[in-house]
């Protein structure tokens, strides 16, 4: 799931070291506009819908996979 | 004062009423407004049936026993959220908007301090219904079947369609409720009328001139969303497409291929982000970079990077985009000139929600980059120890149920802005600072320090807090939110530096949880001495 995720920030913003432990605002400096369209990605490729207000509780990377695996989905 | 030769010509409105029934009948049939579900199909209404809409949602209102009530209206963009503020706005009642952003206790807050009685809501704040007694309604907006209900039964009612065409509204009245961030810790209610929006939106047109089709995602619970990008175009008849989602508003504006779209600079920036990415991609970054030296105006797609250039664009904001006009906060006048050698113009304009909001704007045909434009034809301006003064047709009545607020944001009749600025001879207006106290960020947001530092005086490890927006480095309009904490030296006398910081970190990422993004605290710094004060013993803010 991770090396997913990796390549969907990658495609999205151009990152391309990206861990478990980034943040997607302190390392990454990324707007909220970015943070919402990889979440968008992400959600696509799952096919889960990750209400907006629940986005801004997801800070790092793993987070995400956090929310994705709470959420049933496992790779 | 306003350049007031060559306007467009316009018509202006009173009351919502006659805007509403003159758009149905000018327009008719002409495509109103088009939004595309999560699976990208199209739906849109035509100017006949949202008036008709709007009417008969009145009527149902009216039926209801809403008439002459606060209303809130917390849902996200949609047709329903402007059919629901237009009928309220239609029999008289007022309309209360709430940011969507905020966390569930400001808007708890916000709904009782503006009185509302009725709330319409879009289905994810249904939780907030518990937080109320039963004489508070809520009704919801977001579910198709209930809200076609709604209107077929003011459709049917006309003893309540009756009535509400013969009701007497008074156009000067109190209509609208918006929140606005204030230099205290809670957001202030800005009193609206229909007369004071309407008058603003339509002299935006009359110096801005538009046609094709309109994308906008500004949010309608601000001003700028509701006055500028929606009622305004509804007034020239155009086609808008509305994005109540940040996830599909790109994947929308693509779609839908704007002619124009409105906008904050953080959605400009991000354009040109993604389009800088893509030309990287494509490894031809030097090339682009070169070609942002040239001069303006002769970006004609034929050379063979200029082609390409063009299909990038092409696929970030469709075929037809010409003009963006931008607000909300700061846009730096280097992006303006490199969409400007894309061939889009960028009109800056500048505006307040107590002002509702626009106060000036760019024109199409005379556009001077690094200003915000010329004052509207029903405002002066006057520049008073460099602060902005404006006076005219649409300021605010007041701040709800806050006389002396009000007083002190008035100078014989003229509203202080708060902002620093100078007009030229030529009559545009620059903006080059703030005197209010609050941090303004790119998506147009703004909230205040005190807010943020009460937030942190809870945490019982923080004796003294100085929040400020800090450049991020990135651009010099990138905003990060940072605060400098002197921690509380008798509780934490006992603990290394790294475990105070550790400590208030995790205490901040708690707070954090419940900040919308724009406004969650990206660096804390500890402070070894008490924080430098002014002599009222306040903490000097620099």
């Amino acid at each position: 799931m991770l090396t997913t995720i990796q390549n969907i920030i990658t495609e999205i913003i151009g990152h391309k070291t990206i861990t478990l432990e980034t943040d997607f605002i302190k390392d990454l400096e990324l707007s909220s506009f970015d943070i919402v369209n990889i979440i968008s990605a992400v959600e696509d490729k799952y096919d889960i819908v990750i209400p907006t207000r629940d986005i801004w509780n997801i800070h790092q990377v793993k987070d995400a996979i956090a929310y994705l695996r709470d959420h049933g989905i496992n790779e | 004062m306003c350049d007031h030769q060559n306007l467009n010509k316009v018509i202006y409105f009173d009351d919502f009423r006659s805007f509403i029934n003159d758009i149905g009948q000018r327009y008719d049939q002409k495509d109103c407004l088009s939004v595309y579900d999560r699976q990208a199909q199209i739906h849109t209404i035509s100017y006949q049936d949202f008036s008709d809409n709007v009417v008969a949602f009145g009527a149902y209102l009216q039926s209801k026993g809403y008439s002459n009530k606060h209303c809130a209206i917390i849902a996200e963009n949609s047709v329903e959220w402007l059919t629901t503020a237009f009928a309220l706005a239609y029999i008289g009642s007022i309309a209360v908007s709430i940011d969507t952003e905020q966390a569930d206790e400001t808007i708890i807050e916000m709904i009782k301090q503006a009185d509302c009685e009725v709330v319409f809501y879009s289905s994810g704040f249904k939780p907030l219904q518990k937080h109320f007694t039963e004489s508070v309604e809520f009704i919801m907006i977001d579910d198709k079947s209930l809200f076609t209900q709604m209107l077929d039964q003011g459709k049917n009612d006309q003893d309540s369609l009756e009535l509400i065409n013969k009701k007497t509204i008074d156009a000067d009245a109190c209509s609208f409720i918006y929140y606005t961030s204030g230099t205290t810790s809670t957001s202030k209610p800005v009193m609206l009328s229909q007369k004071a929006i309407l008058f603003n939106a339509i002299d935006a047109m009359a110096l801005v001139k538009v046609q094709g089709r309109l994308f906008t995602s500004l949010p309608f619970y601000h001003t700028y969303g509701l006055t500028c990008s929606i009622i305004d175009v509804l007034s020239q008849g155009l086609s808008i497409c509305i994005n109540g989602n940040m996830k599909t508003s790109m994947r929308d504006m693509i779609m839908f291929e704007p002619h124009y779209m409105m906008a904050v600079p953080l959605i400009v920036e991000t354009i040109y982000k993604y389009f800088a990415l893509e030309i990287n991609k494509l490894k031809k970054a030097d090339e682009l970079e070169d070609f942002m030296k040239g001069k303006s105006g002769i970006f004609k797609g034929d050379s063979a990077n200029e082609a390409l250039f063009k299909n990038v664009l092409r696929k970030i904001v469709g075929n037809n985009l010409k003009m963006i006009v931008c607000g909300g906060a700061h846009i730096s006048e280097q992006l303006i000139r490199k969409f400007d050698r894309l061939g889009i113009i960028i009109l800056q304009g500048y505006g307040i929600t107590e002002c509702s909001p626009l106060v000036s704007v760019n024109r199409d045909n005379n556009n001077q980059i690094g200003s915000v434009g010329r004052v509207l034809p029903h405002y002066q301006v006057k520049i008073v120890d460099n602060e902005i003064y404006v006076k005219g047709t649409s300021l605010m009545l007041g701040y709800y149920k806050d006389q002396k607020l009000t007083d002190e944001a008035f100078a014989d009749g003229w509203f202080k802005t708060g902002d620093i600025g100078h007009q030229d001879k030529q009559g545009f207006l620059y903006i080059t600072g703030r005197k209010k106290n609050l941090i303004v960020f790119k998506n147009g947001k703004k909230t205040s320090p005190e807010e943020i530092e009460g937030y942190l005086y809870n945490i019982p490890y923080v004796k003294e807090v100085l929040a400020y927006g800090a450049a991020a480095g990135v651009s010099i309009d990138d905003v990060k939110l940072c605060v400098t904490i002197y921690p509380d030296p008798i509780l934490t006398q006992q603990m290394a530096s790294y475990e105070i910081l550790d400590l208030l970190q995790k205490e901040i990422d708690k707070i954090n949880t419940k900040l919308p993004a724009y406004k969650q605290i990206q660096m804390v710094k500890i402070s070894e001495n008490s924080l430098p004060k002014t002599g009222l013993n306040k903490i000097k803010r620099s």
